[in-house]
């Protein structure tokens, strides 16, 4: 397994940089996981209000949760998503929300 | 004059077996003859070190190296034994005449080679010929399995010393067949050289547990875990069809219950479960059209009841079984009188016709496709469609498991022909399509650079297809629309089209076949199709 | 000498005909497999453009027409014909097409020479000036696919190696028998051709040579003609050792992969030899298999570890 390291400290991830242990996940991590992805700075309220609502449906279903139904309950478009994390939504929110990597036909 | 790679190479210590370059691969139309970013990923150092990708650099199993030389014999060991298995009636009557046909009658002509994308794509390279990993893995058997005299292999060619990376780069050269059969369907002597693919991959994974992460681990192991391979549990379901009715009302204007476990329906429904999360649209299509045309009919909550994927056909019998037999009994406990497949062209194959061999006595409940069923109501009548609301270029992308591999090949296009002006065929088409670079598990094969070389040569062919099918509105400026009836196909399409930035170039999106048909009803006061979300 | 070639010859069909007999025996009996079939299906009502009766909605409880003669048809034609070599690599059919004709017409002839052979000991007169019209019949007709073989045979073992060494993927793919193959068959054909031009133009050399076999009495023969016929008869001692059988095998691959779609209903004869291949023990290594247990057994386990 290849390890990351994320502000001092070392993560287990998958190969594309997906976290493994979700239990480790800090918001540290994703402050530093932040940088490595290309957002500058700071993670903003927008961000955090995403990545809060993807871990809150998590812990709740096991899974990530829909882009549109994210959109809907978070009242970002697409559009701003891409801006808030310029990989996407699942390449990008979630990976910083510390899920690992969607899978099954979707 | 190209570098011809012969079956020797795979036994070479270190280096790779071929190197892919780009310059190679048979040409786009432009603008996408000139792409901007390179390719394919090179790996790092670090993920070179932890799996083999002496190959052709690109990694869809990765084997780790073995630590120590007892490993590795260990390892060479566990498999010879798996390769004998595959020749006994107890462990392989599934499979064995048509792979003892292939190994034992097909004379290597290489007429199969052309047939084959993935060997066309990648600019003829010799390790991709449908015939090639064949020829390894007959010469790994002629050796150790047969143990035919050395003076016999000399006059057959067949002599082969066996080393761990041979075994590691077999491994992946499984993970290089899309499993389309174009190569068996041209074949005079009824070879089926991609089987052999699928049979590799079956030692692997029944005898030494080995398999794209994504396809086992992550795919049928957790479909049998907790019902779905995207870790979709029954509570998530009922959310996110919650939000699907929420969805639908604020379409069509009003409220459709989603019928879940409904006893004694006429249909059990079983739909890919990462549409639900993917492509949310095509549940609600179906559901918008079922109900309009009153069918009766129901959706189950069951283990693998609400997940028609069953990865097993590509790779694995035992886990074959497994999901076929617990859909079967999804259907029973609810006492529904038939099963329909959603758009899915693996579970088509998978739950219709392989299992039909699997599932006997009162498990063995009637299934079909929901094609046929789209057909009959949009010829009925029964609900009322204008096609002048679907007057943009729209083209079929035939999914093999459901057109060359069981034969359903006109229903879909009935439908398309009746509702959308603008349909215009691929060529080749039908029986003889081409695959959409992504079957056999390679769309959802994720990891490492095994998507760019997806994107870049599996599914370089179709690519082409589709921007051939568009040529007399190239640009932008009209948006067209790729109708594939399969979740596996849309995945490789969303991939790829975003590969080849076909949206901002050609306007091209892409998705299922019930879509169309829900755009062009009356009842609908906006288009149901909505582009921005290519 | 002459002894020699009717043992010889008796011996070469007996052994060829039990060895492809056991062959073809042993592909019949493996056991059915899973459906693996391949679109079109030849026997289908729209096999034109490749459909299934999956197009039906409640396909089981509509008829599904199967047209058996024209598969068969369709799967001899190739015998003769080899359209995908057409197609794909004409020059390969040039070469390729000859030599299999040669295959078929040299047994034809010699299997044409023997009810020739039974006639003339019957009474029947087999010459170009024969008084009888079945007679001269006979004659032209062995001339003729006797000529065909020698001539077609030999051209296509000439033809094959150049064509081979001069492809890239056949050179890569070819072995040391493959060469070994198309120079025996060259003598083997070469031989026939140069007797049937130089020295027995009427073929009447065969007819003699046939007629010693049914009478048991060795026939004297030119010893060019016996050279052919001794290379003849190990050319059929051979066959069986090749891929030869694909002949019969690739019709049969048709018939029972390819286009193999019967469908496993309730209570069939099919369903009981499934259940009874179930019922089988597997032993396959993989930690999600269970050890010693049957397909059953196996498939109705989740494979999963035990909660921790």
């Amino acid at each position: 397994m290849p390890q990351l390291e994320v502000g001092g400290k070392s993560y287990e991830v998958d190969e594309d940089g997906f976290l493994q242990e979700l239990e480790k996940w800090t918001r540290d991590f994703a402050q530093g996981y932040a940088t490595i992805e290309g957002i500058e700075g700071e993670l903003t309220e927008e961000h955090w209000k995403l990545i809060d609502y993807i871990r809150e449906y998590y812990a709740q279903f096991g899974i990530a949760p829909m882009i549109r139904k994210m959109c809907k309950d978070t009242g970002f478009d697409l559009k701003k998503i891409y801006v808030l994390f310029p990989s996407g939504p699942a390449k990008g929110a979630c990976k910083l929300a510390g899920l690992s990597k969607p899978t099954g036909c979707v | 004059m190209k570098k011809t790679v012969h079956v020797a190479e795979f036994t070479r210590l270190g280096g790779q077996v071929t190197e892919l370059d780009p310059a190679e691969f048979i040409a786009l139309p432009p603008p996408y003859d000139k792409m901007e970013k390179p390719p394919i990923r090179t790996l790092t150092d670090d993920q070179r070190k932890r799996m083999d990708t002496t190959l052709d650099g690109i990694v869809a199993v990765g084997l780790q190296p073995p630590a120590t030389p007892e490993e590795e014999k260990a390892f060479i060991e566990k498999f010879l034994a798996g390769l004998e298995k595959l020749f006994s009636v107890e462990d392989n009557w599934t499979f064995l005449q048509p792979l003892m046909h292939t190994l034992e009658y097909c004379v290597k002509c290489q007429i199969c080679s052309d047939a084959c994308p993935v060997y066309v794509s990648s600019g003829r390279q010799d390790i991709y010929r449908p015939t090639m990993r064949p020829e390894l893995f007959r010469r790994i058997v002629s050796t150790y399995v047969k143990k035919e005299h050395p003076l016999l292999r000399k006059i057959k060619g067949s002599d082969i010393e066996l080393n761990w990376q041979t075994l590691a780069r077999l491994a992946e050269l499984a993970y290089r067949c899309t499993l389309c059969r174009r190569c068996a369907q041209v074949c005079l002597l009824g070879c089926d050289n991609a089987l052999v693919s699928r049979e590799i991959r079956k030692v692997f994974s029944q005898q030494m547990g080995i398999a794209p992460k994504e396809i086992h681990e992550k795919g049928s192991v957790q479909q049998l875990r907790v019902g779905s391979s995207t870790g979709m549990t029954p509570a998530a379901l009922k959310d996110i069809l919650e939000f699907t009715e929420e969805e639908i009302e604020a379409k069509l204007g009003r409220k459709i219950k989603i019928p879940v476990d409904k006893k004694g329906a006429e249909i059990l429904l079983i739909h890919n479960a990462g549409e639900f999360i993917a492509w949310p649209e095509n549940l609600e299509a179906f559901v918008i059209i079922l109900d309009a045309a009153g069918v009766d009919w129901t959706l189950s909550s069951e283990i693998a009841g609400y997940d028609s994927i069953n990865y097993g056909v590509w790779y694995d019998d035992v886990q074959f079984a497994r999901v076929a037999i617990r859909q079967s009994q999804a259907a029973k406990s609810l006492g529904v009188r038939k099963i329909s497949f959603g758009e899915c062209g693996h579970a088509h194959k998978a739950g219709i016709v392989i299992a039909d061999r699997v599932v006997a006595g009162d498990l063995n409940i009637p299934r079909e496709s929901s094609l046929p069923l789209l057909e009959e109501i949009v010829m009925s009548g029964r609900i009322k469609l204008d096609p002048s609301r679907n007057d943009f270029p729209v083209t079929l992308h035939d999914p093999c498991n459901m057109v060359r591999l069981m034969g359903i090949v006109e229903p879909q296009r009935r439908i398309l022909k009746k509702i959308c002006p603008q349909f215009r065929e691929m060529t080749p088409h039908g029986v003889e399509n081409y695959c959409c670079g992504g079957g056999s598990g390679f769309a959802i094969t994720q990891s490492t650079n095994f998507p760019d070389w997806r994107n870049s040569v599996s599914g370089r062919m179709k690519m082409k297809q589709v921007l051939d099918a568009f040529q007399d509105a190239p640009g932008p400026e009209v948006k067209k629309y790729v109708c594939a009836p399969c979740s596996n196909c849309k995945g490789q399409f969303r991939d790829m089209l975003d590969y080849y930035g076909a949206w901002e170039k050609s306007s091209i999106y892409y998705g299922g076949l019930v879509e169309l048909i829900v755009n062009a009803m009356v009842d609908l006061k906006q288009p149901f199709i909505q582009w921005e979300w290519h | 000498m002459g002894t020699l070639i009717v043992v010889l010859t008796y011996i070469a069909y007996v052994f060829i005909v039990v060895v492809y007999s056991v062959k073809i025996v042993a592909w019949l009996r493996m056991p059915p497999h899973i459906r693996w079939d391949l679109y079109p299906v030849i026997h289908e009502e729209h096999y034109r453009y490749g459909g299934s009766y999956y197009e039906q909605p409640e396909w089981w409880t509509k008829p599904r027409p199967r047209n058996t003669w024209r598969s068969l048809l369709y799967s001899l034609k190739d015998n003769f014909y080899m359209g995908e070599y057409y197609e794909r690599n004409r020059l390969y059919w040039l070469f390729l097409l000859p030599w299999h004709l040669g295959f078929i017409f040299i047994i034809t002839f010699h299997v044409l020479c023997f009810f020739a052979a039974a006639a003339m000991v019957a009474g029947l007169d087999i010459a170009a000036g024969s008084a009888q019209l079945a007679g001269k019949g006979f004659y032209y007709l062995l001339l003729i696919t006797g000529g065909i073989a020698f001539v077609t045979g030999t051209f296509g073992s000439m033809g094959m190696p150049i064509v081979r060494l001069a492809d890239r993927g056949l050179r890569n793919f070819s072995m040391p028998m493959n060469y070994f193959n198309y120079l025996f068959f060259l003598v083997v054909y070469g031989s026939g051709l140069l007797a049937w031009l130089f020295l027995d133009p009427t073929l009447d050399e065969y007819r003699t040579y046939w007629v010693g076999l049914i009478t048991l009495t060795p026939p004297e023969l030119h010893p060019v003609t016996i050279l052919h016929i001794v290379l003849f008869d190990l050319f059929l001692i051979y066959l069986p050792f090749t891929r030869s059988t694909h002949y019969i095998t690739r019709i049969l691959a048709y018939f029972f992969i390819r286009w193999d779609d019967e469908p496993n209903l309730r209570g069939s004869a099919l369903e009981k030899r499934i259940l009874g291949l179930l019922q089988q023990k597997i032993s396959w290594e993989g930690k999600h298999i269970p050890k010693g247990k049957s397909w059953v057994e196996a498939a109705i386990e989740s494979g999963l570890p035990e909660k921790k």
